[in-house]
């Protein structure tokens, strides 16, 4: 009965009563204790890796300033891109308004993590979320102040992909455990190299093109079914994401 | 007494699974704080009262995570009516015997646990299971100790 009651909430993109107090109750206690466990981790790395995290602090700070000189430049033309589309009477591209979030819960065998925004902030089932370095997952199911997150690991995680060659080559990619995913693709004529980046092909009302996904590191031709097999490996190791962000 | 103690390990335990448990990590193991938990409980309240702990436990576990909390539940509350009915065999709570006792106990709720929702990679999760239990073992020790000096010596 518990599962028909969790399975049709889930189905709605909502959580159902028992996850959500059972959630609510743990909350009390459990952020501060994440918050505490998060400091002491920061701490220590923070003595065993001063160096790296010093010049890592450098590096950003030069690609904030690259960023900065482009950002109003990118931000004209994204502005000129939606008037041309609503001439067009296309529908606007999704993925342009963004919310940081919090991740306050990661189950790696269930491959869900727990953000702190919800449908407070605007946040609806589909939509992306991703680190600075790619893609982690879309939202599954909203509470107010909470959202759950299927991961990319999720085996079921699908999304439009495209191996960014000469030629893209688009087909979907889906979840297979914690370190990969498998890229299907239709088209076996053009060559694949390994190490080429992998991205979300766009072909959704959410998902918007372009994100980062991971590298192609194998690639398996099954000649006799007419299908090629691409392993990707994800930008994101999910077990470090702390701080992530949802597209709107 | 008994009720108030099992409700403030078990709502520890998963507020420390909710917040720490990934973060404490080793060698890609994270602690399984509420199955931690049941071991020791269940070895203080008997087998019904092991398996209920057990059963809780389990839908705290599945709650937090999100997941389907059938399976959860079952596997928990195997695991804690075992733990109670291996557990009045233990005449004495030494560390070495309540370590080795829930590090079994914990293989065995995640081997059930792998049956009854088959992970995508089973043989990273078995591996992972070892990890695990052994984890558990060591801060499932403190949990022992306190239950020995509170509830173990209330009369049933």
């Amino acid at each position: 009965m518990l599962g028909r009651v969790q399975t049709n909430a889930r189905n709605a993109g909502q959580v159902d009563a028992v996850t959500s107090n059972i959630q609510t109750a743990s909350d009390l206690i459990g952020r501060p204790v994440g918050a505490v466990s998060q400091g002491i981790n920061d701490f220590t790395q923070g003595i065993f890796r001063a160096g790296g995290l010093r010049a890592e602090n450098e590096r950003l700070r030069a690609q904030e300033q690259a960023w900065s000189l482009y950002e109003a430049r990118i931000r004209d033309m994204e502005s000129e891109i939606e008037q041309l589309r609503a001439l067009m009477g296309l529908p606007p591209i999704p993925g342009r308004e963004a919310v940081t979030a919090v991740a306050i819960g990661y189950y790696p065998h269930e491959h869900r993590m727990t953000l702190g925004v919800g449908s407070d902030q605007g946040i609806r089932p589909d939509q992306p979320v991703l680190t600075a370095a790619g893609l982690i997952g879309v939202v599954h199911s909203v509470e107010a102040q909470r959202c759950q997150v299927r991961l990319i690991s999720s085996p079921q995680f699908q999304v439009g992909a495209a191996v960014m060659g000469e030629v893209p080559l688009e087909g979907i990619a889906k979840g297979e455990g914690r370190d990969v995913l498998i890229l299907q693709l239709l088209d076996l004529s053009q060559p694949i190299e390994l190490d080429q980046p992998v991205v979300t092909s766009g072909y959704s009302e959410r998902i918007p093109r372009g994100l980062p996904i991971g590298k192609a590191v194998q690639v398996e031709d099954d000649e006799q079914f007419g299908i090629r097999r691409v392993r990707v490996f994800p930008h994101v190791r999910l077990s470090n994401v702390r701080s992530v962000v949802v597209l709107k | 007494m008994r009720f108030w103690i099992a409700l403030a390990v078990l709502w520890g335990g998963a507020a420390l699974q909710q917040g720490a448990s990934e973060r404490l990590a080793v060698l890609g193991c994270a602690p399984d704080f509420l199955l931690a938990a049941v071991a020791p409980l269940a070895l203080s309240y008997g087998r019904s009262g092991g398996a209920v702990v057990g059963f809780f436990a389990g839908l705290l576990h599945g709650g937090l995570a999100g997941a389907n909390m059938a399976q959860y539940s079952a596997s928990r509350a195997i695991v804690g009516f075992i733990a109670a009915w291996t557990g009045s065999s233990i005449e004495k709570l030494e560390p070495m015997t309540c370590l080795i006792h829930v590090v079994c106990l914990t293989v065995l709720g995640r081997v059930l646990f792998m049956f009854m929702a088959p992970p995508a990679q089973i043989g990273s999760y078995l591996l992972a299971t070892i990890g695990v239990a052994v984890y558990n073992g060591v801060i499932a020790l403190p949990i022992y100790a306190l239950l020995r000096k509170t509830v173990r010596k209330d009369p049933l």
